[in-house]
C-alpha cells in the first residue's frame, strides 16, 4: 500500500511540474505577444499599421468597398475582438449600428467604449459641421449627424495617429519609443505629399457635387469647393424639385464632376450627370496597401482619379 | 427635365403592371415579383463571384427559377404563396452569403435591387417599355395549365418585373402590381381591368406632381397617392357592390379571368379552353 501511495505522490508531483511548465510557457508567450489592434475600416487599419509596424498585430473588420454604416458582422468578427487589446474606430456614429453589440458579444472587457482599449476619432479631433459654400436650402437638408469620415483628411489622419501612438505606448510601454518614431515618419510622409496633392487639386477641379457627405473632409483639406449633395439625408430619396435645383446649381457654379462613393446608387448620380451634360466618377474611400504606403496611396489614387476625370 | 422622365416612367408601369397584377392576384402568387427580383440579384452576385458578366448570370438564375416555378401545377395543393416566399428567402440568403465573401460586391448588388425612379433616363424608359411589352405579350394571353403554358407566363412575368425593379425599385413595382388590382377586386374575383388601369394612371400623375410640389421623395409619394386612391376606390366599389350576389360575369371582369368564377366546371372547361 505505501508503495502505491508513493507512486501516486510521484506522479502527482510530475503532473504539478508539467502544469507549472505549461503555465509558465503560457504567461511567457503572453508577455511577448504583440498587442492586437482591431480597426473598423481599412484606412484606419493602415494608420494603425503605420504607427504599430512590426510591434502590433492589426486586424481590420470591414473590407474595401463595404459601406461601414450598414455593415452586418459575422461570428468571426466577434472572435476577432476576443483577444484585442485596442479597438480603433472612426467614431462619430459611423459604426454605431453594429460595433457596440459586437464588442459585447466578444465579452472582451478591455475594449469597452470609454475604456483605455477603445480609441475613436472623437478622442483626437472635432467632427466638422456644415461645410462652407452651401446655400441655406442645402443647409436645411444637411444631415445633423456629425461627419465621421475624418480619415479622408490627411491632417486629421495625423492628429488621430498621434493619439493612437500615445495610446499604443500605454498598452505596450516597452516599445513606446518605436511608436513615437513611426508616428514622426508617418507625419513626415504625409506632410511631404500634401502640397503636391493640393497643387494638383487646385489646377484640376472646380466646384463639385457629391452623393453623400463622405468626401467633405477630403474637400476641406484639398480646398475643393462643394456645390451640393445628391442625397443630403442618407437613405432618403431626393425629390424631383431638389434634383432640378441641383441642375441649376451645376449651371450657375460651373460644376464639371459628380463624385459617388463605391457603395452608393450610381443610377441617380448618372442621371443627373447625363441631364446636365457633365461627368460622374466613383471615388474610393480606401485602397489596397499596408501602413503608410496604403494610406498615402489612397490620396494618390483619389487625386490622380479626380485629375484624370476633370480633364 | 427630371420631373418629366419620372412622370413617364411611373406612367409606363401604371399601364403595364395593374393588368399583370390581376393575373398574379388571381393565381395568389403575389410574392412572385420579390422572389424573381431576388433570384436575379443573387444571380448577379454569383456572376461577380465566378467572374462572368453579372447580367448573364442573373438571366441564367432567373431562367432556372422560372423553370422551377413552372413545374408547379396551378391547381397544386401546395400553398403557392408560401413556395414563392420560400424562394425569396432562400435567394436572399444565398445573396447575402455571397455578398459577405465579395469585398466589392455590396454597392453593385444594392444598386441592382434598389433602382430608383430618379435614376432612369429616356433610354432607360424605352428599355423598360420594350421589356414590358415583350413580357405582356407572353404573360397576358391565356395559357394552358401545362409546363409550356406556365413557362410562358412566368417568363413573361420575369421579363417585366426584373427590369422594372432594376430600373425603378422594388417599392413602386410591388405597389403597382398589387394595389390597383386589389382595389377593384370584388366578390373574390378580379374587377374590370380598365378600372385598375385608370386609377393607376391617375395615381402616377397626381403622385409625381404632389411629390414635386411638396418637395418629397417621388417613389414613396407616388405609392402613398396610389394607396389613397386605391382605398377610396375599393371602399366605393365595396358599398355599391354590396347587394350584388351574382357571380362576377364576363362584362364585369376581364375575359381571361372568366373561367375562374365558375368553380364547378372549371376542371374540364379550362382544360379545353386554354390551349
Amino acid at each position: 500500500m505505501p508503495r502505491v501511495m508513493k507512486i501516486i505522490r510521484r506522479t502527482s508531483s510530475l503532473y504539478a511540474a508539467a502544469l507549472l511548465l505549461v503555465l509558465s510557457l503560457f504567461f511567457a508567450s503572453h508577455a511577448i505577444a504583440r498587442p492586437v489592434v482591431v480597426a473598423t475600416v481599412p484606412a484606419l487599419g493602415q494608420i494603425a499599421q503605420a504607427i504599430g509596424g512590426v510591434d502590433i498585430d492589426v486586424k481590420i473588420i470591414t473590407s474595401i468597398g463595404h459601406d461601414p454604416n450598414v455593415f452586418s458582422p459575422r461570428p468571426g468578427h466577434a472572435r476577432m475582438l476576443i483577444n484585442a487589446d485596442l479597438i480603433f474606430a472612426a467614431g462619430f456614429g459611423l459604426e454605431s449600428s453594429w460595433l457596440p453589440s459586437l464588442i459585447k458579444l466578444s465579452g472582451n472587457q478591455k475594449i469597452l467604449p470609454g475604456s483605455d482599449g477603445y480609441l475613436s476619432g472623437g478622442d483626437a479631433i472635432e467632427a466638422i459641421g456644415v461645410p462652407l459654400g452651401m446655400s441655406s436650402h442645402q443647409m436645411s437638408q444637411w444631415s445633423p449627424d456629425k461627419n465621421p469620415h475624418w480619415w479622408l483628411d490627411p491632417e486629421m489622419g495625423i492628429k488621430v495617429a498621434k493619439t493612437l501612438s500615445v495610446r499604443l505606448s500605454e498598452v505596450d510601454t516597452v516599445n513606446a519609443q518605436r511608436y513615437k518614431l513611426r508616428f514622426r515618419e508617418f507625419e513626415q510622409a504625409i506632410n511631404e505629399a500634401l502640397p503636391r496633392w493640393r497643387d494638383y487639386m487646385k489646377i484640376h477641379t472646380g466646384a463639385v457635387i457629391t452623393y453623400h457627405n463622405t468626401y467633405v473632409y477630403f474637400m476641406d483639406s484639398m480646398q475643393i469647393e462643394l456645390a451640393g449633395f445628391i442625397e443630403p439625408r442618407s437613405g432618403i430619396e431626393p425629390s424631383t424639385r431638389y434634383m432640378e435645383s441641383l441642375l441649376t446649381v451645376i449651371k450657375e457654379r460651373n460644376v464639371k464632376l459628380i463624385w459617388v462613393e463605391p457603395y452608393n446608387n450610381r443610377a441617380i448620380a448618372k442621371r443627373l450627370a447625363d441631364e446636365a451634360g457633365i461627368k460622374m466618377m466613383v471615388l474610393p474611400d480606401a485602397v489596397e496597401g499596408i501602413g503608410t504606403q496604403g494610406y498615402v496611396g489612397m490620396f494618390d489614387k483619389m487625386v490622380e482619379r479626380i485629375a484624370r476625370w476633370s480633364q | 427635365m427630371i420631373l418629366l422622365t419620372v412622370l413617364i416612367a411611373t406612367l409606363v408601369i401604371a399601364v403595364c403592371l395593374p393588368v399583370l397584377g390581376q393575373r398574379v392576384l388571381e393565381r395568389r402568387i403575389v410574392f412572385v415579383d420579390l422572389a424573381l427580383a431576388q433570384v436575379a440579384a443573387t444571380g448577379y452576385a454569383l456572376g461577380m463571384a465566378l467572374e462572368i458578366p453579372g447580367v448573364y448570370a442573373a438571366a441564367a438564375t432567373t431562367a432556372i427559377a422560372v423553370i422551377i416555378m413552372a413545374l408547379m401545377d396551378e391547381e397544386t395543393p401546395l400553398p403557392k404563396e408560401a413556395v414563392m416566399g420560400g424562394v425569396y428567402a432562400f435567394a436572399a440568403s444565398v445573396g447575402m452569403v455571397l455578398l459577405s465573401l465579395l469585398p466589392y460586391g455590396e454597392g453593385q448588388l444594392m444598386g441592382l435591387l434598389f433602382g430608383s425612379v430618379l435614376g432612369i433616363g429616356w433610354d432607360g424608359i424605352i428599355e423598360l417599355a420594350i421589356f414590358a411589352g415583350m413580357g405582356l405579350l407572353l404573360a397576358l394571353p391565356e395559357h394552358a395549365n401545362s409546363f409550356a403554358g406556365r413557362m410562358r407566363f412566368y417568363a413573361g412575368l420575369s421579363l417585366i418585373i426584373v427590369p422594372a425593379i432594376y430600373a425603378i425599385g422594388v417599392l413602386l413595382v410591388f405597389a403597382y402590381l398589387v394595389m390597383p388590382a386589389l382595389s377593384v377586386w370584388r366578390r373574390g374575383h378580379n374587377g374590370p381591368a380598365w378600372q385598375a388601369l385608370t386609377l393607376a394612371v391617375i395615381a402616377s400623375t397626381a403622385g409625381t406632381f404632389i411629390a414635386d410640389f411638396l418637395d418629397l421623395p417621388p417613389s414613396a409619394t407616388v405609392v402613398l397617392t396610389l394607396a389613397t386612391i386605391a382605398v377610396i376606390t375599393g371602399t366605393i366599389i365595396h358599398f355599391t357592390d354590396r347587394g350584388n350576389n351574382e357571380p362576377v360575369t364576363a362584362d364585369d371582369e376581364t375575359d381571361t379571368a372568366e373561367e375562374d368564377d365558375d368553380e364547378s366546371n372549371s376542371e374540364s372547361d379550362t382544360a379545353s379552353s386554354k390551349t
